[in-house]
């Protein structure tokens, strides 16, 4: 059967009585079709909101859906039934801005519903083009109109839109007001606290009128905002919560400090407040779950603990909930008992490393279970707060995770007993008492070198010296990391121990790079933050020299990067071999130029050879080194570098010519700053501009 | 949320979080939108941790240049895209599959009497096990060759999928409690019985691998739910191709609750249910 040929019974389904051959009918319609068009226009205002969404889907997806304009423009004027001129909106919301001439003739329409819909699909659109139309219309004659141009303005912004909205507020209505003030929330346009003052009397205009002061920078607003968290209507308070919350999030905790000395000094409204925000940390707004916590947290009442543990549900609310803890000091932990086991192992270990953080010391078992969890985040979550814990009774637990075959759960243990040695000198004791009896014997897990590397003395490097001699490359590696985390406190320094001189041949990469990192970080130990020029062995160098030749480019980038530390001038010629060296891996050719700027010999000839180098990283070091670069050529790679066509390299050029302080860089700065489009970087040559010209006021 | 409220760790600034963002999504295609820096920056500062690096600085010079730095860019993938999930997820999507879908396809591929679901970014195996319970209460398949694979490209997540074992607030749906009997009580967690373990497999996947996408067979039923959101326009239309090569023609495709194909493909129908939205993959027109 042909297609015209089944056109007529295409038609008696798409309005046959039951709903689902309607739908199947409605899906087989062909907009092209001038008759089909038709029905399918029709069914808009079908009975059935499937029919109807079907429809619109049909037409929208059409090939032309141009053709369809006219009549949905239509059907906005004045189509059969509420639900068709609902449907004919959606279509022309979906057709985009296509419909934006025919929308913007509608707000001039008679009809005031017609005017309404337009308003609200070109909101929906959120072509900017519609902003002057919509604004004119902000004094509509009908209140309906006015108010959806406001939202419609507020979906759209751009430059005219908030300005135009503060300006409708003084002679607004009521419902405009709303409207304008939620628009304007959208925007992050904010009337001065004094004229929210004044609108938050109006009892219809609280919500939104506290729910602006999220984006205030006037010190007035905390003033309002404790206003707001005593109104006696729960959306009112919740606008000013969502306010408290928004500032959090704009500021540091320390910021907010006055707007809580105020919260605390209510007196007999406290417990009011409690209650109310107790309500609010269930709101399906975050920034009030979010304001209602950090209320509750200035409160500091373990009473409400319980709830707000709750809330680390969330995980975007775990930081949040975590400082509302400390905020409130160690008894939260006490009140919580029954709470912790309801909670998902994220939350729970969320709210377990909060209490971590306030040493409540009664958590411990509950940490060291999580710290089997299956879960990797769940894991390291509490190890490290095992760590933030600091009682000396984990210690035993952080032990046996050292032996762990996964290096993760290891590796965390180690990080967790070096931030138990670092909170006491009791701590340090304690672990390095732990560590010197496992160290003692002969091949440990490589975690616990990490551990004696951070925290150990000089004495200690005897034992990690021994571990050169391990079997397990991953032995070495942790032994010559634990050397380098020694040279970088300043715990090793004079002659580099010759183990490390001879890992430089060790038949494992991995291990011959952390040597050679190692060396730079005890010659930088041995020498502070001027590298001069020691006399280095002769083992050394020929070590390093012979380094910076190895297959491996992690191998030869870490030992251009120990030269450059070590200060060893008589290696310059190799490490310039090395940054010119074609086909060199980009990683070792950057820590080549980067040793030559650390020693002073980067010259213009092989920096701007590494600028134009194709990875960005060489570039980036090649400009860094520039800044350095006595000579005009300096200036000039700086300059070309500023018009990469890579963002980051344009900003590190900003930097670079910032670090470089030379006034003549000025005007090319201003014009670099007025037409870069990346607004990262234009913050950057804005702040290098800034500094370079307060150099020479 | 749009700011970090962590205490005493490292800032993510916007220069880092570019250059992270990039180095991932070339290597895995994942694409994370400005405003989930935040998001970033506490998911990923476990690896700081586990690193011993300072920084995101460090961080990504290590995910550049590393001998590791394949493995890591895999634990970062892991990190970012690893979310709690639990059984019976979005009900009125399932209801939609279980009351509409599955008669459907029991009528559809009542002649081979085979049915395959792909459970595309399975996380923790919630969601392929309640598909799998789901399947088998139906009472429409007894018998049938039925194949419910899912997939991650978290190779951490698949371990818990496969041990099939979880904790009370897996289940924190009232509906979830009609799954219960479906699994065993032991050790204080919920193992999920073998009658329902066997329907499932899990494999590692990167969807936007073209080569181990071709690799699947057709599927009856495509969920991909709240996977899309870590994807760019680009990567997105390569996956639903990859989604439409691997649907048989009427197959459904059901994605997240605020997710939608608009302005990205045109290559599935929508249909409306009753129970909910679902995406088809239109049958060839003879």
């Amino acid at each position: 059967m042909t297609r015209s040929a089944n056109a007529s019974e295409r038609a008696r389904q798409a309005q046959d009585g039951d709903e689902e051959t309607r739908y199947q009918a409605i899906a087989t319609l062909d907009p092209v079709d001038d008759q089909e068009l038709a029905l399918l226009l029709g069914g808009l205002g079908d009975a059935s909101w499937r029919v109807r969404l079907a429809a619109v889907e049909r037409i929208v997806n059409a090939s032309d859906a141009s053709r369809a304009l006219p009549k949905l423009l239509e059907t906005l004027d004045g189509g059969p039934s509420a639900s068709s001129r609902n449907a004919a909106a959606m279509a022309l919301g979906r057709l985009g801005s296509i419909s934006v001439p025919g929308l913007l003739e509608r707000l001039d329409s008679p009809t005031p519903e017609t005017r309404t819909a337009a308003a609200e699909v070109l909101g929906e659109i959120q072509d900017r083009r519609a902003a002057p139309a919509l604004i004119a219309r902000l004094v509509d004659p009908d209140a309906n109109v006015r108010n959806t141009c406001a939202e419609a303005l507020g979906k759209i912004g751009g430059p005219e839109a908030g300005p135009a909205l503060l300006a409708a507020l003084p002679q607004a209505d009521t419902s405009l007001r709303v409207a304008a003030l939620d628009a304007m929330a959208r925007l992050q346009v904010v009337p001065p606290v004094a004229m929210l003052s004044e609108l938050a009397h109006d009892r219809q205009l609280r919500r939104a009128a506290y729910r602006l002061l999220g984006w205030s920078q006037e010190s007035a607003a905390f003033e309002l905002l404790v206003r707001g968290l005593g109104e006696t209507s729960r959306a009112a308070r919740e606008g000013a919560l969502a306010a408290i919350g928004q500032q959090r999030t704009r500021h540091v905790r320390h910021a907010l400090e006055p707007l809580a000395r105020m919260v605390r000094s209510l007196g007999e409204h406290i417990a009011h407040i409690g209650e109310s925000c107790l309500a609010a940390l269930g709101a399906e707004d975050p920034m009030v779950a979010a304001g209602a916590l950090t209320v509750l947290g200035w409160l500091g009442d373990p009473h409400y603990a319980p709830a707000m543990a709750r809330v680390a549900e969330d995980e975007a609310l775990r930081p949040i909930v975590a400082e509302a803890f400390q905020a409130m000091g160690p008894g939260v932990g006490a009140t919580l008992k029954g709470t912790l086991g309801d909670l998902s192992p994220g939350a729970r270990t969320a709210v377990l490393a909060a209490l971590a953080r306030l040493g409540d010391a009664s958590i411990l078992p509950g940490l060291v279970e999580a710290a089997q969890s299956p879960e990797e985040a769940v894991r390291s979550a509490a190890i490290d707060a095992m760590g933030r814990l600091g009682d000396l009774r984990a210690l035993p637990s952080l032990m046996d995770l050292l032996d762990n075959p996964d290096p993760e759960p290891a590796t965390a243990a180690a990080a967790a007993m070096v931030h138990i040695a670092g909170r006491s000198a009791e701590g340090r004791a304690a672990v390095l008492a732990v560590c010197r009896r496992r160290g003692a014997a002969p091949s440990q897990p490589p975690a616990l070198y990490r551990v004696l590397g951070q925290v150990g003395d000089p004495d200690d490097s005897v034992v990690i010296r021994a571990a050169f001699s391990a079997g397990r490359p991953s032995v070495r590696i942790a032994a010559a990391r634990s050397l380098a985390a020694m040279g970088e406190r300043g715990a090793f320094s004079g002659p580099p121990p010759p183990e490390l001189t001879e890992a430089l041949d060790d038949r494992v990469p991995q291990v011959r790079a952390e040597a050679a990192k190692a060396l730079g970080a005890i010659a930088w130990a041995s020498h502070g933050a001027r590298p001069t020029q020691p006399a280095p062995s002769n083992e050394l160098a020929r070590g390093l020299a012979a380094a910076l030749r190895d297959e491996e480019p992690t191998v030869r980038a870490a030992a251009a990067l120990a030269i450059g530390r070590s200060g060893m001038r008589a290696l310059a010629p190799a490490l310039k071999e090395l940054a010119t060296e074609a086909g060199a891996a980009a990683e070792a050719v950057g820590a080549a130029v980067r040793a030559l700027s650390e020693l002073g010999m980067a010259d213009s000839i092989m920096l701007e050879r590494a600028a134009s180098h194709p990875d960005p990283e060489v570039v980036k070091e090649a400009v860094a080194a520039a800044a350095r670069l006595p000579d005009p050529a300096g200036t000039a790679l700086l300059l070309g570098a500023a018009g990469h066509a890579r963002w980051d390299v344009r900003r590190a050029a900003a930097r670079a010519i910032a670090a470089r302080g030379e006034r003549a860089l000025i005007e090319p700065l201003r014009r670099l700053a007025a037409t870069e489009a990346d607004p990262l970087v234009a913050e950057a040559f804005a702040d290098a501009l800034r500094g370079l010209e307060s150099k020479g006021a | 949320m749009k700011k970090s409220f962590d205490l005493d760790t490292p800032p993510l600034g916007e220069s880092e979080f570019r250059l992270l963002r990039d180095l991932i999504y070339e290597h895995c295609g994942l694409y994370f939108q400005d405003e989930m820096r935040f998001l970033v920056e506490r998911r990923l500062m476990p690896r700081l941790q586990a690193l011993g690096l300072r920084d995101y600085e460090s961080y990504y010079r290590y995910l550049r240049y590393d001998a590791g730095k394949r493995a890591e860019l895999e634990a970062a993938a892991e990190a970012l895209t690893t979310n709690e999930t639990y059984f019976y997820r979005e009900p009125h999507q399932l209801r939609a599959f279980a009351e509409e879908i599955l008669p459907m396809m029991a009528v559809s591929n009542a002649k081979e009497r085979r049915l395959r679901i792909w459970s595309a970014g399975c996380s923790t195996g919630e969601e392929a096990y309640t598909i799998a319970i789901l399947v088998k209460t139906s009472g429409l398949f007894d018998g049938w060759d039925i194949d419910i694979f899912g997939c991650d490209i978290a190779r951490g997540v698949l371990a818990v999928a496969r041990a099939g074992s979880y904790g009370q607030h897996a289940f924190r749906m009232p509906e979830s409690d009609l799954l219960r009997r479906w699994f065993h009580l032991v050790g204080g967690r919920w193992t999920v019985d073998d009658s329902i373990r066997k329907m499932v497999n899990f494999g590692h996947m990167n969807l936007l691998d073209d080569k181990m996408v071709g690799l699947m067979g057709t599927a009856d039923v495509i969920f991909c739910r709240n996977v899309m959101i870590y994807f760019d326009l680009p990567a997105k239309k390569r996956v639903l191709r990859n989604f439409h090569d691997k649907l048989r023609e009427g197959g459904f495709m059901l994605l997240g609750h605020s997710e939608s194909l608009l302005n990205v493909t045109a290559d599935f129908e929508l249909i409306h249910l009753r129970n909910d939205l679902v995406y088809r993959k239109p049958v060839a027109k003879k």
